[in-house]
């Protein structure tokens, strides 16, 4: 409850930074208008006047901070579609994309990881293991827009092969999650190597191990809950900070989506926008921080003790 | 703890085999963009040439010389990298020491401020500072360096925190020494190791938001190269000429993974 609250006040703090950065900032909304001559000069200063941007920026704030309590994010500046309604169209096509991408980098993260946990040891597994950590370390390195083109030009043939509506559908939402889960898929599958390897020299282990555990990739199942803890704590970072990663996969697959409304907004100082969106992004950070800290509580009893 | 600066040359030679790569590639990033910038600019050639004699990887779609903006890319990339690296340090050191050293209400404001900043994706956050800014090459720097600042500031917070309660900070303090006596003598050159292998891992960091920003086309003049900008070019002739887009994007991720490599050979020197 306390965290909630705490996290509310990180959100209220953040649209309040939004608020005043854009308006004190150097885009105009007004100057994008003209450069592309959808508006003259008269209608332009008339547009300011209606949606109140001439007047004093504490009367801006108030009428926003009024709206924002009765559920009114206000609308957009050039099409003039209320904030809300953009966010969840444009959610519906993000949200299943950072899912996905999300699921995938943790599913296969923690998986490699432990494969890559081997590398000290002897016998095959130190092999496979070196080289697993070297796909973890150069998929974490991997620019987006870059493994968002090769998939790119990966769908191109696949999408013509396939005729099946449903299947095309699924390559359209799978490739785009690959290409941000090497990337964070990458940093999880290190940060879990790095804490299986930490709980495989713990006291509880040895003890296992002198009871005749067996050791071996089979067995990192029975450390899973001592090592997932903080691996978790990562994962829910990422998960609030897909929207920065959404930014680069959507531009490169022209998909639509919030990132890319977020890129398209900030260029034309689309200011409401900006602003509902960088709070949903700190309420998606608090959210899920607060959901690993409770998975972290539920998995290991060390962290319930402490409490 | 003795040993300031991680990377002394005798510790680096006695070091395996990747902090050397690491070094040599960015040594090799460095003086090709030197080269550039002493040698006069190649002539324009046909577009979209193939790799030739005069033209060692091709040309882009304006007939430049692609080999050569990747070398010049490469500086202008490092430079933007290293300058908000350093902003991110400096900003992030001060308001860590800060956060830790002074007690009550300062310290937790700062530590509230660090909660709110941390809260929004770097990236987003970096986006915002750069709409406030309008686009630019230095504006890129600005707006990456005070992105990340608060992540650095945790960090520096933490290690500070740890000083604080040693028997030789307390003494210093219990004898009458002065803040910024205590901060220069006694607290940086004992957080100066993990400082320089944390800032190392931030530089990569930096390396791909500056790139990523740029690439959505936040970044200065066109006419300038830039890893980010080029691959986001190379995107437009990506069937005729994929490798445009596969070198920066390899030479980008080569770059990210040496300084890190360096970083995490850092911290683990650090711990032994």
């Amino acid at each position: 409850m306390k965290r909630l609250l705490e996290g509310l006040v990180v959100v209220w703090a953040v649209a309040t930074i939004a608020f005043f950065a854009l308006r004190l900032g150097r885009v105009d909304p007004m100057a994008a208008l003209l450069s592309q001559g959808l508006a003259t000069r008269e209608q332009a200063a008339e547009m300011r006047t209606s949606l109140g941007l001439d007047r004093p920026l504490i009367n801006q704030y108030a009428d926003y901070l009024d709206g924002v309590l009765h559920g009114n994010l206000g609308r957009s500046i050039f099409s003039g579609q209320a904030v809300t309604g953009m966010i969840t169209e444009a959610a519906a096509y993000t949200v299943p994309l950072a899912l996905v991408a999300w699921l995938l980098s943790v599913v296969f993260g923690i998986a490699f990881g432990a494969i890559a946990s081997h590398r000290d040891e002897c016998g095959p597994g130190a092999g496979i293991g070196r080289v697993t950590g070297t796909l973890l370390a150069i998929g974490a390195a991997t620019p987006v827009a870059w493994s968002g083109l090769i998939l790119l030009w990966v769908s191109v043939p696949l999408l013509s092969a396939l005729t099946v509506e449903p299947l095309r559908g699924a390559v359209r939402l799978l490739l785009p999650a690959l290409a941000l889960a090497v990337t964070v898929g990458g940093s999880i599958g290190r940060a879990a190597e790095a804490s299986i390897r930490e709980s495989r020299g713990e006291p509880f282990r040895i003890a296992m191990q002198a009871h005749g555990f067996p050791r071996g990739i089979r067995a990192d199942w029975q450390l899973l809950r001592a090592y997932l803890a903080p691996v978790l704590a990562l994962a829910g970072m990422e998960a609030a900070f897909l929207l920065g990663g959404t930014m680069v996969t959507e531009v490169v697959f022209a998909r639509p989506g919030l990132g890319r409304m977020l890129v398209d907004a900030v260029l034309r100082g689309d200011y409401p926008v900006v602003q509902a969106l960088l709070a949903l992004a700190a309420l998606g950070y608090t959210c899920f921080g607060i959901a690993a800290d409770f998975a972290a509580a539920v998995l290991d009893p060390r962290i319930r003790e402490q409490r | 703890m003795n040993r300031v600066g991680v990377l002394t040359p005798r510790r680096l030679f006695a070091a395996g085999s990747v902090p050397r790569a690491a070094v040599l590639w960015l040594l090799f990033v460095i003086l090709g963009g030197a080269v550039t910038l002493l040698l006069p600019v190649p002539a324009l050639g046909v577009p979209l040439q193939s790799p030739t004699w005069t033209h060692w990887l091709g040309t882009d779609l304006l007939g430049r010389d692609f080999g050569w903006r990747l070398l010049s890319g490469g500086v202008h990339t490092l430079v933007v990298a290293t300058g908000s690296a350093c902003l991110s340090i400096l900003l992030g050191g001060v308001w860590g020491i800060a956060a830790g050293l002074s007690g009550g209400w300062i310290a937790g404001l700062l530590e509230r401020i660090m909660d709110v900043v941390l809260s929004v994706p770097a990236l987003v956050l970096a986006l915002v500072i750069l709409a406030a800014l309008g686009p630019g090459e230095w504006a890129v720097v600005i707006a990456v360096g005070a992105g990340g600042a608060a992540t650095f500031a945790r960090l520096i917070r933490a290690q500070t925190v740890q000083i604080r309660n040693r028997e030789y900070f307390l003494a210093s303090r219990a004898l009458g020494a002065g803040w910024i006596h205590m901060v220069v003598r006694h607290l940086l050159p004992n957080i100066a190791d993990p400082l320089a292998a944390y800032g190392a891992l931030h530089f990569g960091w930096a390396l791909v938001n500056a790139a990523s920003l740029t690439f959505l086309g936040f970044g200065g003049s066109p006419s300038v190269a830039e890893w980010g900008r080029m691959l986001s070019e190379a995107r437009l002739v990506f069937w005729q000429a994929p490798w445009e887009a596969a070198a920066p994007a390899i030479a980008l991720a080569a770059s990210v993974l040496a300084v890190q490599r360096l970083g995490e050979w850092g911290l683990e020197e650090n711990r032994r």
